[in-house]
């Protein structure tokens, strides 16, 4: 029987994996997402390190954008998710089947995150040709791997966006806000030592900052250890899938309780 | 002239009731006032950490008049957009009245809302980041800021006029509006541009204004930057013009196949 439901959970996390992808292989506004906003956003960190007489940082600028990119993805289409359920009409038919609407949204959610990888690659690629950066990673084993477990925690955390989206309809007004702490408190592309001290603890609850950390050792060793870093990741990505799930099921009981969604 | 200031009146009103519905006093205090000071806020501290406090002032010098400038080219790119969206369009060709007077009343309150943004942004950020921007030459560059939303909005209006027949009119006005970063010399100086780059935003709104903008906080006189007031001015009257020219001839099409789309 536990067997049965584990096959049919990841029939339905595969499904909503291909029709997430589907979705974005023909959306012309996320394949514009991912493959301009990465460049203007490295064009502008690396410029601006550039004429700050700070050209070392170009690497640690191009990671930090490309993380910048696959969050903001991530997050952007979290909400974009719920708001096309909304508007198709079926958000509250999810909402009443057996299965939980998180499955699909991690489905989906993984579908997004895993596409936004192509920024990362954007952003080398813009340090190579609009800037002629020697960029090389000297760990490509380790940044693919450390890249891969990043794109999941990552997922994760939009997962609790993605709950509380269900009880707002101001879900795009709340992106356009929740992305700019992260990139700031993230330190990506800014270093953190330039934040107050008080920020810090703020700092190591958010996984892109731990990311950050593991791509930029990848690329550029310094010969620290990496393993407290993983483990910070791997603890934040299941403490957010808690979190997550414990929101959702709260907001669920809420929801079924109304008996509708239009009230949200 | 009397029926122009009426239709202008009438936009206006239109536009304020939207706004009001819009944003709600959860939306404007609890996303769009933290978004304004945290998106300015990321590209001014990338400024302190490439270049100490010296970029830092100039980037923020910058970026709280390009969040205005952000804001009003992306309203006033929905402003002729929405009239799609809305089913008015057809309305604004039928009506016998002027459209001009209408859509630049239905523009109003984004004016607005892009001058608050920029106000908030400035009024947190400075003593936020306690960096030297005096008070009193901010207030001096109000002339010309208000002229750098003016001429930022014409190039929205001219973006939603060649894009009126696709679906992705608000998508390129919103990578336009981040480009403008690099072009405008908004958080790097121009000069220090390379000369493709410079070469464009000579042709762009803002460049020209900024330009004086950080002249006069640095306590420069009106009559010196006047030659960058005025290339701000043509700047931003040739956008208009080109707005004004693409918008009659959308108008002018659909009266006659009867479809603003491509096809």
């Amino acid at each position: 029987m536990k067997d049965r439901n584990l096959r049919a959970l990841l029939r339905i996390l595969w499904n909503s994996f291909i029709i997430q992808v589907k979705g974005v292989a023909i959306s012309d506004y996320y394949i514009a997402t991912i493959l301009l906003q990465p460049v203007i956003f490295t064009i502008i960190s690396i410029g601006t390190y550039i004429v700050g007489k700070r050209p070392d940082l170009g690497l640690f600028a191009i990671t930090g954008t490309g993380l910048i990119s696959i969050w903001n993805g991530n997050l952007f289409t979290s909400s974009e998710i719920i708001r096309d359920e909304r508007r198709s009409g079926t958000l509250s038919l999810i909402l009443a089947t057996p299965t939980p609407l998180i499955v699909i949204l991690l489905g989906k959610s993984f579908a997004n995150a895993l596409a936004s990888v192509v920024a990362m690659g954007m952003t080398f690629l813009t340090g190579i040709v609009a800037f002629q950066l020697p960029i090389g990673i000297a760990d490509p084993v380790g940044f693919i791997a450390g890249l891969a477990l990043i794109v999941l925690s990552i997922t994760c955390l939009g997962l609790i966006f993605g709950s509380l989206f269900i009880l707002t309809r101001n879900a795009g007004e709340f992106v356009s806000v929740a992305n700019f702490p992260v990139y700031i408190l993230s330190g990506l592309s800014i270093p953190l030592t330039i934040l107050p001290l008080w920020t810090r603890p703020l700092s190591e609850l958010l996984t892109p900052t731990w990311g950050n950390l593991i791509l930029n050792e990848a690329a550029a060793p310094s010969g620290a250890s990496m393993l407290p870093n993983y483990l910070w990741v791997l603890g934040l990505s299941l403490v957010y899938l808690v979190i997550a799930w414990v929101l959702y099921r709260r907001i669920e009981y809420l929801a079924l309780k109304a008996g509708t969604l239009e009230q949200f | 002239m009397r029926a122009s200031l009426r239709l202008f009146w009438s936009g206006a009103r239109a536009s304020w009731s939207e706004y009001l519905v819009e944003l709600t006093p959860t939306v404007f205090l609890g996303f769009r006032i933290p978004r304004t000071i945290l998106q300015s806020l990321f590209f001014v501290l990338l400024a302190k950490a490439a270049g100490g406090d010296g970029l830092a002032r100039f980037a923020l010098i910058g970026n709280g008049i390009q969040i205005a400038v952000f804001m009003v080219m992306l309203s006033m790119e929905v402003v002729i957009e929405s009239e799609k969206w809305n089913d008015t369009f057809q309305y604004l060709i039928a009506a016998p009245a002027r459209w001009f007077p209408i859509m630049l009343g239905k523009s109003m309150s984004s004016y607005g809302d892009a001058l608050l943004a920029s106000v908030v942004s400035f009024a947190v950020l400075i003593p936020l980041l306690n960096l030297p921007i005096p008070l009193v030459s901010l207030v001096r560059a109000i002339p010309i800021i208000l002229l750098i939303v003016a001429s930022a909005s014409a190039l929205g209006w001219t973006i939603g006029a060649f894009s009126l027949p696709i679906r992705y009119g608000y998508m390129i006005c919103n990578w336009f509006a981040y480009a403008m970063m690099i072009f405008a010399g908004v958080n790097v100086p121009l000069a220090s541009l390379p000369p493709a780059v410079q070469f464009i935003g000579n042709l762009l709104p803002v460049t020209h204004g900024l330009l004086a903008v950080r002249a006069i906080i640095n306590g420069a006189s009106y009559r010196s930057v006047l030659p960058q007031v005025g290339l701000e001015l043509l700047v931003g009257l040739a956008y208009a013009a080109a707005a004004w020219l693409m918008f009659g001839h959308r108008l002018r099409v659909t009266r006659q196949r009867g479809t603003f789309e491509i096809t």
